[in-house]
């Protein structure tokens, strides 16, 4: 008889954990979904379907410090949105492409912006947390889970473990959110631009004083998902445009391999119709002034940057042969 | 396999589900297979050393019970004891050594030099080592009858809970509990889930978010002014504190589950009064394994005021070298040898000052400066060298350089807001409210006011139990940083 009591305690002390557990989580989850701010936002943009820009630009910290999209904008008259999450690299914001590619309806271009770090194979997730709202989203999963499957799984699928990776930036996200909920929340007008208002730092030169020549990795599977992307775009009438980064001149001394990878961007563009602007060596890549560090740029290189990437795109949009699903 | 880990999780309730489901007679094999995949989860190559230890003093065991003969008896432990510490002495120390005799070479202009071994410290070493010698000591003395069941022998050194941070277990405790046919127990479930969720609360709430503070100020503690070094010494304090004994509440707690009684390793040493109180609090286990088969061989406090306090400063200082394999640790267990000593010889001033002041103020104070003393004698066991030992030591009352004591922010060089000891002010704020929460609470099951809590209707007490539990969830750190102890 005690022990029947026993297990009524028990299944109903984890029954009311549960239920309170699940409320608390979903109310968390639902605030983060909500907050625009940061990367998170971003995401939240495009899982959401929120956002349907004209142009879309797709890369890391590199085009999302280097790109204005406001002078895109201006210069060509197309909505344009910098969906750069710093941190990450193709292959984990591979499924954002996928989940916007597939409910786009006004989307002409697609820039997917490049380093020299881009094919490079890495096994570990940026910030985990910005995307763990979706998690359920099988696109987001998927990309997510071509890094690190167990983590990823973990997350899904095991209650409560998504909870134990998360910092604290999560919970701010989700009061984030919870304020737009309950008041109109202030509109991005930066367009996912997060300009950096700094000079040379002295701990780049350090870095070039000591590091030695190093090539670049090219990882094939990276690559063929790469194509595999690009062609899925053009397929659904969409220009995807190839944009490979300024870097430091000084840094491209250090660098035993750029040209592969240039040829292979410019092999890639070729076989699937994409186009492909090489500004890596572009003039303003001898100017200290225009980077902060060896591949990033601040706030006036990004603006010149910005200028150069507007006429071309006023460019491919000005020749007469290009057909958009859109048009 | 850390407690504090995803797969423990899967781990403990796997394990305890097949325990009760097992026959009796196979539940041996499942605990001892079950600890070696747990050992193994940290470096495999190492279960060999375990396994050659649990070989010598198994048979060492057999063989001294066996022999009449006193002589015999004492060689045979001796070989037993050679062999625990010389695997102690290859695997923990010998680099130490190997370092302090070159230095000695240099200094005397020889040229004579000792390679060093490039070998990873095998994981709770001390701990099933001292456990293991404690076993053929006990055998030698005949207060524990040699267990012939090899696998129960080597379940006694090798179950899970207490495996690599202990408790650092007695046979007469421990080995007879395994023959014990098990029943599942509701009271056991209780108790064990309530101990080990509180030890993970001390964990990964408390300890870890201190330690993001003061790992942060010991990577230069140079930079920081006099108020976050004394801040650093209470958080490291508290630290410590919750996850060693974080750790053993879910060693016992584990155990208690399965019907097993580990011994408690602390008894709330936060709220000591003086430094040789504080050590029958802390870390019990050792304590005692160095009453018994140290300090009281050596003659404890039956010879000699002299002679007694040698014997607890050579007790010490070997409390300290088992600690880690650095001079800093040897300080440390000096220091507070010579603060023991120093007890025992102002014994009676103490007594008479405690006679002229109000009790609950005597007691107050006498807290104070213990917690504050070991606060910082601890600087020297978290210290990499004596020279960040000495700087913070000298610069307790010290201004930055921009001259304030007070001010613990620090700009951030990317325009990001200001970290307070490495962390967001929120997370500072919320560290400063944990603490104090932590040591009220302590003080209240101390002092048994919170059993109070166990007499309150079902509802205060399980919101009690889930603010713990969603505590852990969401606020948690769970980047499974290891427990300190886990290096000796």
């Amino acid at each position: 008889m005690r022990i029947k009591q026993q297990e009524k305690k028990v299944l109903l002390f984890c029954g009311i954990g549960l239920v309170l557990f699940v409320a608390v989580s979903r109310t968390v989850d639902y605030g983060v979904k909500h907050s625009n701010q940061d990367q998170t936002g971003k995401i939240n943009k495009i899982v959401n379907h929120a956002i349907d820009p004209s142009v879309i630009i797709f890369g890391s910290s590199v085009s999302e410090v280097g790109i204005d999209p406001a002078i895109l904008q201006r210069r060509t008259g197309q909505s344009v949105f910098n969906c750069s999450i710093d941190g990450t690299r193709f292959m984990q914001y591979e499924g954002l492409i996928k989940e916007f590619d597939a409910y786009s309806s006004n989307n002409k271009y697609v820039f997917l912006v490049e380093s020299y770090f881009s094919f490079e194979k890495t096994g570990a997730l940026t910030s985990i947390e910005r995307w763990l709202a979706h998690i359920d989203n099988d696109n987001v999963y998927r990309s997510l889970s071509s890094l690190q499957p167990d983590l990823t799984w973990k997350c899904r699928y095991v209650p409560f473990y998504k909870y134990v990776t998360v910092t604290h930036t999560y919970y701010k996200n989700s009061a984030i959110g919870w304020k737009n909920i309950l008041k109109a929340p202030v509109e991005d007008s930066s367009l996912g631009y997060t300009p950096v208002n700094r000079d040379w730092e002295k701990d780049a030169d350090e870095l070039f004083k000591n590091r030695k020549p190093f090539a670049i990795g090219l990882e094939p599977s990276i690559i063929s998902e790469y194509i595999a992307t690009v062609r899925q775009l053009e397929k659904n009438g969409r220009k995807v445009v190839i944009v490979l980064t300024p870097v430091f001149t000084e840094m491209l001394s250090k660098l035993t391999n750029m040209a592969p990878l240039q040829r292979t961007l410019a092999q890639i563009a070729d076989s699937t119709g994409a186009r492909f602007l090489d500004f890596s060596g572009a003039g303003l890549c001898s100017d200290k002034k225009m980077f902060y560090n060896c591949n990033h740029l601040n706030r006036t290189g990004s603006l010149a940057f910005s200028y150069m990437l507007a006429d071309s795109l006023q460019a491919i949009a000005n020749e007469p042969n290009i057909k958009l699903a859109a048009n | 396999m850390l407690f504090n880990s995803f797969e423990f999780a899967v781990f403990l309730p796997a394990v305890t589900v097949l325990f009760f489901l097992l026959p009796h007679r196979f539940r041996w094999l499942l605990l001892l297979l079950a600890s070696c995949f747990f050992y193994m989860f940290f470096k495999p190559v190492y279960i060999f050393i375990l396994a050659f230890t649990i070989v010598i003093d198994y048979f060492a065991g057999l063989w001294i019970a066996r022999q009449a003969d006193k002589k015999k008896r004492k060689f045979l432990l001796l070989l037993s004891i050679i062999a625990n510490v010389g695997v102690l002495v290859v695997f923990k120390y010998y680099n130490f050594l190997a370092g302090n005799i070159n230095d000695l070479f240099g200094a005397l202009h020889y040229k004579g030099h000792i390679p060093a071994l490039e070998i990873l410290l095998p994981i709770g070493l001390s701990f099933h080592t001292f456990q293991a010698m404690s076993y053929t000591i006990e055998v030698y003395r005949g207060k524990q009858a040699p267990e012939k069941h090899f696998g129960i022998y080597a379940l006694y050194v090798m179950f899970y809970p207490q495996l690599v941070a202990g408790p650092i277990e007695r046979p007469q405790h421990v080995l007879y509990q395994f023959h014990e046919k098990k029943t599942f127990n509701y009271d056991n479930l209780f108790s064990g889930m309530r101990r080990i969720t509180w030890g993970l609360f001390k964990k990964v709430v408390i300890a870890d978010r201190l330690a993001a503070m003061v790992d942060f100020v010991y990577q230069d503690p140079h930079q920081w002014n006099g108020f976050a070094i004394v801040l650093t010494i209470v958080f490291f304090s508290v630290q410590i504190y919750c996850d060693f004994s974080g750790y053993s509440d879910i060693a016992v707690g584990t155990a208690r589950i399965m019907g097993f009684n580990l011994m408690e390793n602390f008894n709330y040493p936060l709220y000591s009064k003086n430094i040789t109180e504080f050590w029958r609090r802390w870390h019990i286990s050792l304590s005692t394994w160095f009453r018994d088969y140290v300090y009281i061989p050596l003659g404890g406090s039956r010879v000699s005021a002299q002679r007694t306090w040698l014997n607890l400063m050579i007790v010490f200082l070997l409390s300290g070298i088992w600690h880690g394999a650095n001079w800093t640790f040897v300080v440390w267990g000096g220091l507070h040898g010579l603060a023991v000593i120093l007890e025992s010889v102002t014994k009676k001033q103490r007594g008479w000052l405690a006679g002229k002041l109000p009790a609950w103020l005597f007691d107050n104070i006498s807290m104070a400066l213990t917690f504050a003393l070991v606060g910082i004698i601890w600087l020297f066991f978290r210290s990499p060298g004596f020279n960040d030992a000495a700087y913070m030591l000298t610069h307790l009352f010290t201004p930055g350089a921009n001259g304030h004591y007070f001010t613990l922010a620090q700009p951030d060089l990317h325009g990001l807001p200001p970290n307070y000891m490495g962390l967001p002010l929120w997370q500072f704020a919320l560290t400063l409210t944990l603490v104090p929460l932590l040591v009220i609470s302590e003080w209240l099951i101390r002092n048994e006011n919170i059993r109070g809590l166990r007499t309150m209707p079902a509802y205060i007490r399980w919101s009690a139990y889930y603010v713990i539990i969603f505590s852990i969830l969401f606020l948690g750190l769970f980047d499974t940083k290891q427990f300190i102890y886990f290096q000796f």
